[in-house]
Formats: C-alpha cells, sequence, structure tokens
C-alpha cells in the first residue's frame, strides 16, 4: 500500500511537472505566435526579404541620323568589405593588388581595409561600436577593367572585395557640340544636370527609379512561391537632335584651323537649313572635353552662340535694303552719294572704310558703304527701319532649347536717339546674338519666311518607341514683293564676287550670297580701336541655299575685317559642306576659268595690236621694259598723296 | 441444438461469425487508409517535386537574367566604344598619327561611273560619259 501510495505521488509530481512544462511551452507558444506575432514576423521577413532598386538608364542624346553623342556606359564600383578583410598582413596584400590594377595609392587601399569599426555616440553619450561592412576602392571603373578584376578577385578568393554595378555619362565625341550638349555631375548618387541641352531636357531625359521587393532563398535567389512587389522602372527619353554629325565634325575642325590661323579670343561658326531653321552644325571655341573635368573652365562652358551678343555691324545692311526695296522705297539701281567716304549727321561723322562717290544700292552693299546704307536708312524712316529690323527678328528670342539665351540690345523705336536712324542700319548701337543673326539671315534665304531655329528633331520613348516630332513652322513671308528676295539675293551675291569686299568667301562653282561684318568692340563706354568682332554670315547656293552659315572671330590678330579673317574659314567649311551634301555646282568652273583665260588673252592681244596701231600712227616706238622692273618715282615728282607708292614706267621714245 | 451440417452448435456459430465480420472490416480500414496514406504520399511527393522543378526552373531563370544583365551591359559598353571609334576626330587623329595623307576625294578622279548587276555585268548605260576609257567598274582613279 504504502508502496503505491509512493508511486501516487511521484507520478502526481511528474504528472504536474509535465503539465507545468506544457503549459510553459504553450505560454511561450502564444507569446511567439499571437502576442509577438508581429515583431517577430516583420523580423523574419526583413531576414528573407531583399529590397532591390533599379535605376533606369537617363535618356540618350543622338544627332538627327541616330549617331549617339551623349550616351551612359556601364561601369563599376569596386568596394570591399572590411570586416572580412583579414589581419594587417592579409590587407596589405590585397591593397597592393588593387592599388596595381586600379592605379591608386597602395596606402589609400590599405586604410580603408584596416578602417574596421564604426563608432558612433547613442541619444544618452554612451558609444556604440559597429564592425564596417563596406567601403568604396574606386568608383566608376571602366567596364573592362572592372571585369578583368572580377575575375582575378575571384581566382585569388578575396571575397572581401565586391563590385557595385553602375552608369557613367559618357561623350563619345569628346569635344563635338560640348557647349550644346551640356554635362551632368553626380550629388550623392543623384544625377544633377548643369548646362546645356542636359539641363534644359532634364525632366524628360531623367529615369524613374524602380523597386523590387521580393523574398529570397538563403542563395539569394527569389523563391518561387514567396511574396514579391515590383515597381518598373522606366528609362528616360531620348532626344534626336537637328545636327548632323559629319557636318558637325567638318565644322569643328575648320574652327580649330581657323583659330591657329587668327588666334582670336574666341570664335564661333552656326550653320543653318534656312528652310526649317535647323541648325545643322554649331561650334564654339574655347570649349571643353566633358568627359575630362579637368579641361573644364568657366568661360569655355558658356554657350556663346545663345548668350554672347555682338554688334553685328555691316550685316545687318542686307535686312535694311530688303526692307527698302520691299517697300519700294528704293530700287537696285537707286544712287545715293557716299560723300567721298566721310559725312556728318546729327553732328557726328559717319566714315566709310574706303571713300566712294555716287554709287547704286547694289554697290552699296557690294562695297559695304556705311554712308550709303544710313542715307536708305533716313529714306526709309525710323518707323519702317524699326518694323523692317524687328521682322527680321531682332529684339526677339529664337526659342532654342538653351538656357540661358539673351534678346539683344535692340532699343524700343521711343528710345531712340537723333543717331540711331544711321546707326542702326549699320549695325552700330544694338546688338544680336550669333543664333538671332543666323535665323534672320534664313529669312532672307528663304524668301522671307520667318523659320524658327530648331536644335530638337524628335523625342522618343525608348520603352514605346513612339517619337514626338517638334514641330515645323512656317509662317507667311515678310516680303509683300515676290521679287524682293531675288534683287537682294543678286545684290549679295556680288559681295563675293570681282569687287566685292569677301573674295576670300567665295567657293568655287558655287554662287555665295553673303555679307562681312567688321564690328568695333564696345568697352568701357566707348568703341575700341583695337579690338573687333569679324564675321561672315551667307548662304550657299544663293538661289537655291542648303544652309545659312555665320563665322565669327572676336578679337582676331593680324587682321579685322569680317572678309579676310571669317571669309577664309566660311569659304573652306562651305566647299567641304557642298561636297558632303553632294550639291551640284551652279557653273563649270573650270569652263569658267578657260573662258576667264581665253578673255584675258583676247583683251591683251586687243591691247598689243592697239600699241603696234599707234606707233605706226605717231612713229613712236615703246622703249623695251624689264618685266619685274618697279621703280619708284624720284621724290620731286611725287606728290603726298602718293608717297611711298611704287609705279612702272613706260618711257617712248622717237624712232 | 446442433447443425447438422457444421456439427456446430448456434452460439458457436454465432461467435463464428462475429469474428470473421470484424476482422474483413479491419482489413478494410487498413487497405482504405493505406491506400489514403498512399495517395497523400504520393501528392506530396508530387508537389516537392514539383516544386523542386520550379524552383530549378527560378534559378535558371535568375542565372539568364543575369547573364541578359551582363550581355545588355556589354552591348551598351561596345556601342559607346563603336561611337567613339567611328567618330570623325578620332579617324582624323590616327590620320595624322600614321601619316596616312588622305585628302577629300574630287570629282575629277571618276573617270567613269557604271551601274554593276547583282551578278557584276554592268549595265548598259542610257548616255556614256565623253570620257569613256575605261571598262572597269566605278570608283577607279
Amino acid at each position: 500500500m504504502t508502496q503505491f501510495s509512493q508511486m501516487g505521488r511521484r507520478m502526481i509530481v511528474v504528472a504536474i511537472l509535465l503539465l507545468g512544462l506544457f503549459a510553459y511551452i504553450l505560454w511561450q507558444l502564444y507569446t511567439v505566435q499571437i502576442k509577438r506575432h508581429e515583431e517577430l514576423y516583420k523580423k523574419a521577413r526583413m531576414k528573407y526579404t531583399t529590397v532591390k532598386t533599379m535605376n533606369g538608364k537617363r535618356g540618350e542624346i543622338y544627332d538627327y541620323s541616330g549617331n549617339l553623342l551623349v550616351g551612359n556606359i556601364p561601369c563599376s564600383d569596386v568596394c570591399a568589405d572590411p570586416s572580412i578583410a583579414g589581419d594587417a598582413d592579409r590587407c596589405r596584400v590585397i591593397a597592393r593588388f588593387l592599388a596595381e590594377k586600379l592605379e591608386i595609392s597602395e596606402e589609400s587601399v590599405f586604410e580603408k581595409l584596416m578602417d574596421k569599426e564604426i563608432v558612433t555616440k547613442n541619444a544618452d553619450g554612451t558609444k556604440r561600436v559597429r564592425q564596417r561592412k563596406f567601403v568604396i576602392i574606386k568608383g566608376k571603373v571602366d567596364y573592362e577593367i572592372a571585369e578583368r578584376l572580377k575575375l582575378e578577385t575571384a581566382r585569388l578568393d578575396y571575397k572581401c572585395v565586391f563590385y557595385r554595378e553602375t552608369t557613367r555619362r559618357y561623350y563619345p565625341k569628346k569635344q563635338l557640340l560640348a557647349n550644346v550638349l551640356g554635362f551632368t555631375n553626380l550629388d550623392r548618387d543623384q544625377v544633377v544636370a548643369v548646362i546645356g541641352l542636359e539641363k534644359f531636357y532634364d525632366n524628360k531625359m531623367r529615369s524613374v527609379q524602380g523597386l523590387e521587393r521580393y523574398e529570397r532563398s538563403r542563395d539569394g535567389l527569389p523563391i518561387a512561391y514567396g511574396n514579391s512587389s515590383m515597381k518598373e522602372d522606366k528609362d528616360g527619353f531620348n532626344v534626336y537632335l537637328t545636327i548632323q554629325e559629319p557636318i558637325q565634325a567638318i565644322l569643328e575642325e575648320e574652327l580649330d584651323k581657323f583659330m591657329e590661323r587668327c588666334n582670336p579670343s574666341a570664335a564661333y561658326a552656326v550653320m543653318a537649313d534656312p528652310y526649317t531653321g535647323d541648325i545643322i552644325a554649331v561650334a564654339q571655341r574655347p570649349t571643353f572635353d566633358p568627359n575630362d573635368r579637368k579641361s573644364m573652365k568657366p568661360n569655355a562652358w558658356r554657350n556663346r552662340i545663345a548668350e554672347d551678343t555682338f554688334e553685328p555691324g555691316s550685316t545687318i545692311k542686307p535686312l535694311v535694303v530688303a526692307g527698302a526695296l520691299d517697300r519700294g522705297i528704293i530700287a537696285p539701281d537707286t544712287r545715293f552719294d557716299c560723300e567721298k567716304g566721310l559725312w556728318f549727321y546729327g553732328g557726328k561723322r559717319l566714315k566709310d572704310s574706303h571713300p566712294m562717290g555716287n554709287l547704286t544700292v547694289s554697290e552699296i552693299i557690294q562695297h559695304s558703304s556705311n554712308i550709303g546704307t544710313a542715307k536708305i536708312a533716313l529714306v526709309m524712316g525710323e518707323k519702317t527701319l524699326d518694323e523692317v529690323l524687328r521682322s527680321f527678328g531682332l529684339g526677339a528670342r529664337t526659342g532654342i532649347p538653351l538656357k540661358p539665351e539673351t534678346v539683344g540690345i535692340f532699343r524700343p523705336r521711343k528710345q531712340w536717339d537723333t543717331l540711331s536712324i544711321t546707326r542702326f542700319p549699320i549695325g552700330q548701337g544694338l546688338a544680336v546674338s550669333p543664333l538671332q543673326l543666323v535665323r534672320s539671315y534664313c529669312i532672307l534665304a528663304n524668301g522671307g519666311h520667318p523659320v524658327k531655329l530648331r536644335l530638337v528633331d524628335r523625342i522618343e520613348n525608348p520603352a514605346t518607341g513612339i517619337e514626338q516630332k517638334i514641330p515645323l513652322e512656317k509662317p507667311d513671308s515678310i516680303f509683300k514683293n515676290p521679287s524682293t528676295h531675288g534683287k537682294i539675293v543678286d545684290m549679295m551675291k556680288k559681295v563675293t564676287g570681282e569687287g566685292g569686299t569677301a573674295r576670300q568667301a567665295a567657293v568655287r562653282g558655287y554662287y555665295v550670297a553673303g555679307k562681312t561684318g567688321t564690328a568695333q568692340k564696345f568697352m568701357n563706354g566707348a568703341y575700341s580701336k583695337s579690338k573687333y568682332i569679324a564675321n561672315f554670315v551667307g548662304f550657299v547656293p544663293a538661289d537655291n541655299p542648303r544652309f545659312v552659315l555665320l563665322v565669327t572671330a572676336d578679337e582676331p590678330k593680324g587682321g579685322y575685317y569680317g572678309g579676310s579673317v571669317a571669309g577664309p574659314t566660311f569659304r573652306t567649311i562651305a566647299e567641304r559642306t557642298l561636297k558632303y551634301l553632294n550639291v551640284k555646282p551652279d557653273y563649270d568652273a573650270d569652263a569658267r576659268d578657260q573662258e576667264l583665260k581665253l578673255a584675258k588673252k583676247k583683251k591683251l592681244e586687243e591691247m598689243r595690236r592697239e600699241r603696234e596701231l599707234r606707233k605706226t600712227r605717231n612713229g613712236i616706238v615703246p622703249a623695251p621694259v624689264k618685266r619685274t622692273e618697279r621703280i619708284t618715282r624720284p621724290a620731286s615728282n611725287r606728290s603726298n598723296r602718293n608717297s611711298g607708292r611704287k609705279y612702272r614706267y613706260i618711257t617712248f621714245s622717237k624712232r | 441444438m446442433t447443425n447438422v451440417k457444421t456439427m456446430r452448435t448456434r452460439e458457436e456459430i454465432g461467435r463464428y461469425s462475429r469474428t470473421s465480420s470484424g476482422k474483413s472490416w479491419m482489413v478494410s480500414l487498413v487497405v482504405k487508409l493505406s491506400f489514403m496514406f498512399a495517395l497523400i504520399f504520393l501528392a506530396v511527393n508530387a508537389r516537392i517535386i514539383y516544386n523542386q522543378k520550379s524552383e530549378q526552373i527560378n534559378r535558371e531563370i535568375a542565372r539568364t537574367k543575369s547573364k541578359i544583365h551582363q550581355l545588355n551591359r556589354e552591348i551598351a559598353n561596345l556601342k559607346v566604344r563603336r561611337e567613339q571609334l567611328s567618330s570623325w576626330p578620332y579617324i582624323s587623329s590616327r590620320i595624322n598619327q600614321f601619316k596616312l595623307g588622305l585628302r577629300p576625294a574630287d570629282s575629277k578622279q571618276i573617270r567613269k561611273i557604271v551601274l554593276v548587276d547583282p551578278d557584276g555585268h554592268p549595265r548598259a548605260m542610257h548616255s556614256a560619259p565623253a570620257l569613256y576609257r575605261e571598262t572597269r567598274t566605278a570608283g577607279t582613279n
């Protein structure tokens, strides 16, 4: 009986213990499953849930034909986990290896690998030490180098080294179109557009970040039946320009030669299609290589074609004359007295570079007479002059997608003074941007249609391939008289012809309509006597132009006339571009040369015959002349006006 | 009372019939349970195999995705490199470096232009140029 009762008690104790244990387990289960469910579930999910951010691709910039101008090049950040890098010896070996491959200082890599702890302070002031698990050894390493390094670190079993994929904005054509394209910077992994088209179209080109959340297995791969959510990343829109890369390359190359030849402080060239307003090529010097941030200087950043203004000088004369012709105020053969190069108006003198007498309107343009043009403007009157110049877009922005863009300087008519009417038509007292001048010549070239300049042709959504075309506008002509265009073009052709101011701008085989401009720089309240802006602007072929081209040099050295400074560069650019565009010549240059040679020969023959005729009539025989002999006239025979000139004397003697 | 055929008493017969029907009931239960367990086993196994396969495919997808990603990066890199190499500044720098002395083409270089069929035979021209000297194909200097 005792035995049974003892057994019973033990059983009861065991049963109670088991019951207690069971109750404890139940309590724990309750705590884990119900009471702390949310907290623990969250913790567990954090352990096995991965959140991956995906940065879409920033939009790229292409030329008209789809040649890449700005792209994204893949690269990698070489990173390390110092907590598993090992002791100092091991770190030294890894540092030496990485420093050699990445061409960086071994000491800096070693220091990064040995920096194994992060010490932070808690709110109560106590220190908290954590292991450092991430350092960047070198950011934005080239794709090929990073891939090679990946293989080598895997082979050498450097587990602490890992790679973070990223992309870098890349400009494969380097300096080509650099000022227009602009560039971006990085600010805490965020792309910040700084200038140019990158900035103007930042909203369109910026990518949208995607987010993927999934439950993963031990090896990091997503579990098939796990919870997952995904917000797709979106690539930025691609921008297609109106620029044609091969022509752009010609322009840039010739501008470099121009810089070597004339050594100006700045130079720029703009080429545009006069019918569509498309900018075909545009370049400026100084410039920069957007891939090499060291070469960037603030004065090279500036977009001179949109931001800078200059006095257009004589290049504005055809606009004034076209306006006067269109309104029937003058005709090409109307004559004006050019006052032998010096004329006083409003108490101030106005000069021509060469003294000229009575000239027709055509000759005024051909010889670029300031006095003649001022007199034409006086006949027009202030109101008409103001209307004409504004109809060519002076004082209005071109609306090109570059910011900031200057409006130029062209005062409202109410603010004009007495001299304005004689100074504005010769390009003094007002200022235009290179783009404004090109636009006004586009209007002249296309028959008077005020086109809008375009730099962007279309914007493409890379996901759908849908392209949004920037619309072309063709407003009504500003010329009311249909013959105006032909008349002004004929006058402008003479500028590059025999006796014109820009014979060096003439292109063999093509008629060039253009105008030179030589403007003194307005500095510190006065016109400089040593600093000039020389430019030439024109269109080729004159009667059916394929492009309008402006070439400008700011403070050229060794000469300052637009014809001699900018003319030759205009010619070479135009020649190469016409050849590239396969434009049919206006005339056979060889045949014309032959004709000229024949005409010259014929003239010489006529002169010889005439001389012989005179000889026989008077019985005088001309003394033989040494062909290369040049005799300076004796001082006694010289007048002051001709002093220093060299003469060739033909002496006659009786037989 | 004894049954003449079996020579068993009524109690014995009743006891016997009760035992045999009980056994058959148990057998059928065991059979049914085994069948059910077999079905469950099969279903679970099928599910495991299916899961395994899907995980395998999943891994394959992940591997392929990663490969595609790598290839895309390589393509992007090559695309930029191609653009760089085909740009005029690069080509002209090479021309200068190797002193190739290339110059722009002159229209006078062309003596004759001939349209050629896909099989290489020259097509008859409607108008022949005056300087029709050679019979070789176009582009000869």
